[in-house]
């Protein structure tokens, strides 16, 4: 159950006031007021946290109503709600997580930097791209070498489709 | 069974009420604690008024205590404050500074 150094909040318990320390923390319950920390912070689902939060890493999986800040890692699990500011240097949102606010993952020096690196999301395009409307009416040998000093992948997508 | 734990790197700065078993290691400083268990460890160091069932106390506790069944004061615990339970115990070589109310 409670290694050392790992405190419980479980879940028939409320706290109305403020927590701090150097103790890992699981909340199943409720706390009313700011949670600080040196060490993680995990809220379990079902439990409920009405204040800011800071840890060195946060894990919910229930309520939250406040701005979260973690030094090293936020993960959101599906149970988890949100109300709040999210800030921390890496952060993972799982399916069915729900924020109500605002996400920021990266360290503040390195965030002009950072956008451009995580996700190019043109998925959508490779689809309609040229070389499916060449291929139809056009020669279909020379389609499939058009595209490929730029784009190898689509090259692939575009034989598969030829053989099916 | 299901038990609230308060480490003793932990500082609690309010009040704590609802639980089955609540331990703590570490510091409350409030107004109230209440539960059924509640133990206040060696480390323990509270400043609160305390309701429950029973209370162990091994550690400091400066506050009213309010028990419906018991209160036990380790031979390491430190009470300064007045004690409601039909129940007491005080080991040798604790320390006590309150009334007693055993009615």
């Amino acid at each position: 159950m409670a290694q050392p150094g790992e405190s419980i909040i479980e879940a028939q318990t409320r706290i109305r006031g403020d927590v701090r320390g150097k103790d890992s923390l699981v909340v199943r319950g409720r706390i009313r007021g700011s949670v600080e920390l040196e060490a993680a912070l995990v809220l379990e689902s079902g439990g409920l946290i009405r204040g800011n939060v800071s840890a060195t890493e946060v894990t919910v999986g229930g309520v939250l109503v406040g701005d979260v800040e973690a030094r090293d890692r936020v993960v959101l699990l599906p149970t988890a709600q949100v109300q709040g500011r999210v800030r921390s240097r890496s952060l993972r949102v799982e399916a069915g997580a729900r924020v109500d606010g605002s996400l920021e993952a990266g360290e503040v020096q390195q965030l002009s930097a950072a956008p451009q690196a995580p996700r190019p999301l043109s998925p959508a395009p490779e689809p309609a791209a040229s070389p499916d409307s060449e291929a139809g009416p056009g020669a279909p040998s020379s389609d499939a070498e058009s595209p490929d000093p730029e784009q190898p992948r689509r090259s692939r997508v575009v034989v598969v489709k030829k053989r099916s | 069974m299901a038990r609230t734990f308060i480490g003793d790197g932990l500082v609690v700065e309010g009040d704590i009420e609802g639980s089955d078993e609540l331990v703590v290691q570490g510091q409350v400083r409030g107004g109230s604690i209440s539960g059924k268990e509640i133990a206040i460890e060696k480390s323990g160091d509270v400043e609160a008024q305390v309701q429950g069932e029973t209370l162990r106390l091994a550690g400091k506790l400066v506050g009213d205590v309010q028990a419906q069944a018991r209160v036990e004061i380790g031979a390491e615990g430190r009470l300064h404050g007045d004690v409601k339970a039909p129940r007491i115990a005080i080991a040798d070589g604790a320390h006590f500074k309150g009334h007693i109310d055993t009615e």
